[in-house]
């Protein structure tokens, strides 16, 4: 693959180096999250909660998906300092693809968040004129 | 050091990286309207509530049971108590939205007209987008975990 230096003005770098360390901390956040979320799932079993398992599997799909994105962030972060600093096309482009998926992810979710939303909806809807 | 200019070719950030960020653009601004649409409806559910909310009370303490005390201060100033935090959930999706459809914005200019402040621009929204969202991170994680001890000591 060619490699091509990548030539930007300094406010142009300095904007996108802002990005650097606030989406690493997002990503810190979110796993820190995941971390607590475990602890839950910990605390839930020692008290004998009985709806366990539900929270086991919500547990398992939230973090599942949590973590993928948090890894995105912290590929794009590693990747676009990387970028600036060596002047780096591919570094660049290899973070822009990871923020691109991390926002594709994000937006996906907020599709099957809003069908599910239409779909409970029109069950209640039904529900309510049967009844 | 002289760099060997036969593989590396200086170049402005081209197609390669236009589809990712156009790519990302086309969702941030999806999710800005989602953002949009959130608020309206938290407004929305706001107002219908904060208008009913006397009678809403007289039903919850029918169901659920209420002391006097707590429906007194909760028809008497308790109720403005609410406002607070409805604001400042209805301005970060607001926040939230402008952030991220000015980072669309500013990624559609700059391939358009190849002027690169609007990619600048682009990049510092990103950037208070993150912002929001580890301060949102941080506010949920403190939930959590105060949830969690209260679970676990209290329970």
């Amino acid at each position: 693959m060619l490699e091509t230096e990548i030539i930007l003005k300094e406010e142009t770098k300095n904007q996108i180096a802002s990005t650097i360390e606030w989406s690493k901390y997002a990503a810190y956040i979110s796993i820190l999250g995941i971390a607590i979320g475990f602890l839950q799932i910990i605390v839930g079993l020692i008290k004998g909660n009985a709806s366990i398992l539900a929270s086991l599997i919500s547990f398992l799909i939230s973090s599942a998906i949590s973590l993928v994105m948090s890894i995105n962030l912290l590929n794009y972060s590693k990747l676009i300092k990387s970028g600036i600093n060596n002047h780096s096309s591919s570094d660049l482009y290899q973070a822009l693809h990871h923020l691109k998926t991390y926002f594709t992810i994000m937006g996906v979710l907020f599709i099957i968040a809003i069908s599910l939303v239409f779909l409970g909806l029109i069950i209640s809807l039904l529900a309510f004129a049967i009844n | 050091m002289e760099k060997n200019t036969s593989i590396l070719q200086q170049v402005e950030l081209d197609s390669s990286g236009a589809e990712q960020i156009k790519t990302s653009g086309k969702w941030a601004k999806f999710i800005g309207i989602i953002f949009i649409v959130l608020a309206i409806i938290s407004l929305l559910t706001f107002v219908g509530i904060f208008a009913n909310m006397d009678s809403l009370l007289n039903v919850m303490m029918e169901y659920n049971g209420m002391s006097d005390q707590a429906l007194a201060f909760m028809t008497g100033g308790g109720k403005y108590i609410l406002i607070f935090p409805i604001l400042i959930i209805i301005a970060v999706f607001v926040l939230n939205a402008i952030f991220l459809i000015r980072f669309r914005n500013g990624s559609e200019n700059y391939f358009l007209t190849g002027n690169e402040d609007e990619l600048a621009s682009s990049f510092n929204n990103l950037g208070k987008y993150f912002k929001i969202s580890v301060a949102l991170g941080i506010l949920s994680t403190i939930g959590s975990l105060i949830a969690v001890v209260v679970t676990f000591f209290m329970s």
